[in-house]
C-alpha cells in the first residue's frame, strides 16, 4: 500500500508527541501530560458538537470517571489501571441515563441541563464530606498500575496519555467517513430525513453522548491517578467551559481540533504566567490578556484553527470506493399488487383540518403524481406516509402491514427526497448519497473506530458512485454538497433516495427549482426507474412534467381529494379545473 | 409558616433582581443571537460603580469606558486614509465623550448627589460599555455560530473580571440600601429596600415594554429580533439594532447590579454566578420568550433561598438538580404545544 504525504506527516506529528516526553525538561512534561488530558475530553466535546449537541457538563462525567477510578483504587487496594475500567463503565451508565431522560430536549435546554448537571455534580463532590474528602479533597490515590506494576515515571505515564490520545483522534476521525459518522453529521438539523433514511436519531444521540462521556471519564481517571490527589475543583464548571473553549478555538471539525486547541491554550497559559511572572506583573493580568487573546482568536479564526491548518495540508486518502456495491433486495414481484393502501386519512392541526377522507392505492410498478393547488395538504400527506408525522384518523398500510416507526419504513422498501432539500451541505456529495444505504449496511459504532468497517464502507460508496453515474453526477461526487446548484442537489437527493433500493419511492417536488435541461435529466430518470420496476409516487407542480410520465393522478385540493384518473380524464375534470382557476371554487365555499 | 413567608419574600426579591439580567440576556439573545455569559460583568461594574460614587472615590468604571473608546479610535485608523474628515470627526467625537464622563463622574463626586442620583450617574457610566463590548466583539463577525459568540463572551467575561480585579481589588465593598429599615407586613418583616427592588425592577420592565411597543426605535429591535434578514431589508440597520440591545441590556444588568449589591457584598467575581443563575432563569424561556424567563427566575430565587434554608452545603446542587425535571417538563409542554 502507498501511503499518501498526509498519513506520513500524521505518523511524524503522532510520534513526535509520543517521544516528546522524553526529550522535554521535565516541567513541560506535566504541561504536555495535562494538556493531553484536556485534549482527550476535549475530542468527546468534539464529537458532540458534531451532533449538533453543546454541553456544559464535560468536567463532571471527568469528575465521576475520576472520583470512582480514584475512591475505588483507594479504598480496595484494586490495580488503578482495572479501576479505570470500572470508572468508564459507571461513567458511560449515568451518561447513558442522563441522555435518555435529556436528549429530547432541544434548542437551549440541553446546554443549560448539562449546566445544572455539572454544578450539581461538582456540589455533591464538594458536600460529599464523608465520602469525597470535601473541598479539601483526598491524597494517597494509587498511580496507574497493572498486576502490582505501577507507573512512578511521569514521563511514561505523559507518553502513555498521549497514545490514547493519538488512538482516540484517529478512532473519531475514522468515525467521521464513517456510516455512523454519515448519520451523525445529519442529527444537527436533519432529523425527519435521517429518520427516513433508517437512522434511529434518538438511540444515535444517546450512544454519541455516551461515546463522549467516556472519553471524559477515561481522561477523567487520568488525570487523578496522575495527580495522585483528587478534589472537586478541577471538575467544576470552569473546566467544562476550558474544554469548550479548546474544542472552539481549535475547530470542531475534527479530532486533531481537540488536539490543536488543548496545547494552543495550555501553552498559552503556561507561557503568559512565565512570561508576565519574568516582567514581574501581578498575577491576574494573565487571565486578562488571555480573555483577550482568546476573542481575538475566535474573531481571526470563526472556525477554529484546524481548518486553517488543514488547508496547508496535503489532501486526505479518499476511502476506497472500488469494487462491487451492496446486493441489491431480490422482491417476488407481483405486477399490479397493492402496495401502498391510505384509507380515510384524516389530520388535525389545531383547529385546522389539513386533510380529511383521503383514500388512495399505490400498485407495483405504477408511477402516480399527486397534485394540488398550495396548501391543498400534498406534503403533509407525503410526511404521514413517510411516518414523520402521525394521521389523526384512519390508516396506513405498506405492503399490507400497518406503517411502522418512521426510521424502520426505509427498511421495508420506501425511501423519499424532500421538498425543501435536505443534504448536510459540508459533507461530499458521495458521503450524503452514501447515507441513503444506511440500513442496507450494518457496521456500528465499534466497527467504525477500530476501521473495521472497511470493506463494507467500500461497498457502500461503490454503489453510491454508481448511483451518482446513474444521474448523471460522477464529477461532482467529491464536491461539498451545500455547494452544488439547487437542480443537482435535487438530483443527489434522487441519488440518496435511490441507494436506499426502494420499491417505492416517494418524489416531493423533484423539479422545483430545475432548469430545463435538469427536467429533461429528471425525466429521463423517472423513465428508467419505471423500467427498473420502481414505484413512484410524485408530488409535483410542473404541469408539462408530470402530465407527460404519469400513468395516473390524484388531486388534493384544501385536505380533500377531488379527482382520480388518467391526466386526460383529470384535465377535463370541472373540479380540477375550478380548483386550478378559482371558478366555483368560492361559491362552494 | 412564618419561616416559609419570609424564604417566599427573600425568593421573590432575589428572582427580581435576577429578573432584570434575565431580560437584558433575552434581549441581547433575540436581537444579536449572542448568548451572554459576560452578562453578569455589568451587574459588577453597575454594583462596584455604585459603591465608588457613595464612598466619594473616583470610579473606576471610568477607566474601562475611556480605554474602551481610545480602542474604537484605534480599531477606526484605517480610515484615515481614505476618508480623514470623517476619522478625524469619530476620533472628536469619542474624546469628547471620554471627557464628559470623567466630567460626569468628577461632577458627581464634588457635588455629593443623593443615592438615586449616583445610581442614574453609575448606570450613564457603565451602559456605554455595552456598546463598547460589541463594537469589539459581536460586529466584526455577525454571521459567527451561537457556540463562537458563546466562547468570545466567555473570553470578555474573563477579561473584564481580570480588569475589575485590577481596579477594585479582592476586597468586598459594602453598599447602603437605597432605604433602610423595614415594616412589618403581617407576620413577615419585609426591609424597605425589597420595595425598592419591586419598584425598580416594574419600572425598568414596563419601560422596555412602552419602549418596544411605543416608539419607532423599539419597534425596529422587534423586528430585528424576529427576523433579521427581513429587518434589513426594510431598512433597518441591524448592526445599529445590535449595538442598542447591548447598551439596554448592559444598563438592565447594571441596575440589577445596583439594587443586589445591598443585599451581598459587591466584589469583583460577584458578576459570573448572578449572572448563571440569570442565564438559568432566561433559558427556562428559551432565551425568546419573556414571562416564561420571568417565571423562571422567581422559581431560581425561591428554590435557591428554601434550599439555603433547608440544608445549606447542598444550596447549588438542589437548585441545579432541581432544574433538569423543570426543563423536562417545559420541553414536554413546548412539544404539546406544536402539536
Amino acid at each position: 500500500m502507498i501511503m499518501r504525504a498526509r498519513s506520513v506527516l500524521g505518523l511524524c506529528v503522532g510520534a513526535a508527541f509520543v517521544a516528546a516526553p522524553w526529550v522535554l525538561p521535565s516541567f513541560y512534561v506535566g504541561i504536555l501530560a495535562f494538556a493531553g488530558i484536556y485534549a482527550l475530553a476535549a475530542i468527546g466535546l468534539i464529537l458532540l458538537l458534531q451532533a449538533g449537541q453543546v454541553s456544559l457538563g464535560q468536567a463532571a462525567f471527568m469528575g465521576i470517571g475520576g472520583y470512582v477510578s480514584a475512591l475505588v483504587s483507594r479504598a480496595y487496594g484494586i490495580d488503578s489501571a482495572l479501576t479505570l475500567v470500572l470508572a468508564v463503565a459507571v461513567t458511560a451508565v449515568i451518561a447513558a441515563a442522563f441522555g435518555l431522560m435529556t436528549l429530547k430536549l432541544r434548542g437551549h435546554y440541553l446546554p443549560l441541563a448539562t449546566l445544572a448537571f455539572g454544578i450539581a455534580t461538582s456540589g455533591v463532590f464538594t458536600a460529599w464530606h464523608d465520602v469525597t474528602g470535601g473541598a479539601s479533597g483526598l491524597d494517597k490515590i494509587p498511580s496507574l498500575g497493572l498486576f502490582g506494576h505501577v507507573i512512578t515515571d511521569d514521563r511514561f505515564y505523559a507518553q502513555l496519555i498521549w497514545i490514547v490520545v493519538l488512538l482516540a483522534v484517529c478512532g473519531v476521525n475514522r468515525l467521521r467517513t464513517s456510516r455512523v459518522g454519515r448519520a451523525i453529521a445529519t442529527l444537527e438539523s436533519h432529523d425527519g430525513m435521517a429518520r427516513s433514511f433508517g437512522v434511529d436519531t434518538t438511540a444515535l444521540r444517546v450512544k454519541v453522548f455516551v461515546l463522549s462521556a467516556v472519553l471524559a471519564a477515561l481522561a477523567g481517571a487520568l488525570y487523578v491517578h496522575l495527580l495522585r490527589f483528587v478534589s472537586p475543583s478541577p471538575f467544576g464548571l470552569s473546566s467544562s467551559f476550558k474544554l469548550l473553549i479548546m474544542s472552539v478555538v481549535g475547530g470542531p471539525v475534527s479530532g486533531a481540533g481537540a488536539v490543536l486547541g488543548a496545547v494552543t491554550l495550555e501553552s498559552a497559559q503556561w507561557g503568559l504566567q512565565d512570561l508576565l511572572a519574568r516582567w514581574g506583573a501581578s498575577g491576574n493580568l494573565e487571565v486578562i490578556v488571555f480573555g483577550i487573546l482568546l476573542v481575538v482568536m475566535l474573531l481571526k479564526f470563526p472556525r477554529g484553527l484546524w481548518p486553517t491548518v488543514e488547508k496547508r495540508l496535503p489532501a486526505p486518502a479518499a476511502r476506497s470506493r472500488d469494487g462491487a456495491g451492496l446486493p441489491m433486495r431480490r422482491p417476488d414481484t407481483k405486477p399490479g399488487e397493492v402496495l401502498l393502501d391510505l384509507k380515510g386519512i384524516g389530520i388535525r392541526f389545531g383547529g385546522l383540518q389539513a386533510l380529511a377522507d383521503v383514500d388512495m392505492v399505490l400498485r407495483r410498478g405504477e408511477l402516480v403524481g399527486l397534485i394540488g393547488p398550495n396548501g391543498a395538504g400534498k406534503t403533509t400527506l407525503f410526511s404521514i406516509i413517510s411516518g414523520l408525522q402521525r394521521q389523526t384518523s384512519g390508516s396506513v398500510k405498506l405492503f399490507g402491514e400497518p406503517l411502522p416507526r418512521s426510521h424502520l419504513i426505509v427498511r421495508n422498501g420506501m425511501a423519499r427526497t424532500f421538498q425543501h432539500v435536505q443534504l448536510v451541505p459540508e459533507m461530499s456529495v458521495i458521503e450524503n448519497v452514501a447515507l441513503g444505504a444506511y440500513w442496507r449496511t450494518r457496521a456500528g459504532f465499534a466497527r467504525s473506530l477500530l476501521a473495521l468497517d472497511a470493506s463494507e464502507n467500500q461497498q457502500a460508496l461503490a454503489t453510491a458512485q454508481a448511483a451518482l453515474v446513474r444521474v448523471g453526477l460522477a464529477a461532482e461526487a467529491d464536491l461539498p454538497a451545500g455547494s452544488l446548484p439547487l437542480g443537482k442537489q435535487r438530483i443527489v437527493e434522487i441519488a440518496r433516495a435511490l441507494m436506499a433500493d426502494p420499491q417505492i419511492l416517494l418524489l416531493d417536488e423533484p423539479a422545483a427549482g430545475l432548469r430545463f435541461s435538469e427536467k429533461l435529466m429528471l425525466v429521463k430518470i423517472l423513465r428508467q426507474l419505471q423500467a427498473d420496476n420502481v414505484t413512484i409516487l410524485l408530488v409535483e407542480h410542473d404541469m408539462e412534467l408530470v402530465m407527460g410520465c404519469v400513468q395516473r393522478l390524484v388531486v388534493l385540493d384544501r385536505g380533500r381529494m377531488i379527482a382520480e384518473g388518467t391526466p386526460h380524464e383529470v384535465q377535463a375534470n370541472p373540479a380540477v379545473i375550478a380548483a386550478y382557476l378559482g371558478g366555483s371554487r368560492d361559491k362552494a365555499a | 409558616m412564618d419561616t416559609a413567608l419570609f424564604l417566599l419574600v427573600d425568593g421573590l426579591t432575589n428572582g427580581l433582581v435576577y429578573a432584570l439580567l434575565a431580560l437584558s440576556l433575552v434581549l441581547t439573545f433575540t436581537v444579536t443571537r449572542v448568548v451572554n455569559i459576560a452578562q453578569g460583568e455589568y451587574v459588577m461594574l453597575g454594583a462596584l460603580t455604585l459603591a465608588d460614587l457613595l464612598q466619594g472615590r473616583f470610579p473606576g468604571s471610568v477607566y474601562l469606558l475611556v480605554g474602551g473608546l481610545a480602542l474604537c479610535v484605534v480599531l477606526d485608523a484605517r480610515r484615515w486614509r481614505s476618508d480623514w474628515k470623517g476619522a478625524l470627526l469619530f476620533a472628536a467625537g469619542m474624546l469628547l465623550a471620554a471627557v464628559g464622563a470623567v466630567a460626569l463622574a468628577k461632577g458627581a463626586l464634588a457635588l455629593q448627589l443623593p443615592v438615586v442620583a449616583m445610581m442614574l450617574v453609575a448606570l450613564l457610566l457603565v451602559a456605554p460599555i455595552g456598546v463598547l463590548i460589541y463594537r469589539f466583539t459581536v460586529h466584526p463577525i455577525p454571521d459567527a455560530s451561537t457556540i463562537v459568540f458563546v466562547i468570545i463572551s466567555v473570553g470578555v467575561s474573563m477579561s473584564v473580571q481580570g480588569l475589575g480585579l485590577l481596579i477594585w481589588g479582592a476586597s468586598p465593598y459594602p453598599v447602603d440600601p437605597v432605604a433602610s429599615g423595614g415594616t412589618l407586613l403581617g407576620p413577615v418583616f419585609v426591609p424597605y429596600q425589597s420595595f425598592v427592588i419591586l419598584v425598580v425592577a416594574l419600572a425598568s420592565m414596563g419601560g422596555l415594554y412602552l419602549f418596544s411597543e411605543y416608539t419607532l426605535v423599539g419597534k425596529a429591535l422587534q423586528a430585528s429580533a424576529m427576523n433579521r434578514l427581513g429587518a434589513q431589508f426594510c431598512g433597518i440597520p441591524v448592526a445599529k439594532a445590535g449595538g442598542l440591545a447591548f447598551l439596554l441590556a448592559a444598563a438592565f444588568s447594571a441596575i440589577s447590579g445596583m439594587l443586589l449589591a445591598p443585599l451581598i457584598t459587591a466584589n469583583y467575581e460577584m458578576g459570573f454566578m448572578v449572572g448563571l443563575k440569570g442565564f438559568v432563569g432566561g433559558a427556562m424561556g428559551g432565551l425568546i420568550d419573556y414571562p416564561f424567563a420571568l417565571l423562571g427566575v422567581m422559581m431560581v430565587g425561591g428554590l435557591e433561598t428554601t434550599s439555603a434554608y433547608l440544608a445549606s452545603a447542598y444550596r447549588d446542587v438542589l437548585v441545579f438538580g432541581l432544574l433538569i425535571p423543570t426543563l423536562l417538563w417545559r420541553n414536554a409542554r413546548q412539544r404539546a404545544e406544536a402539536r
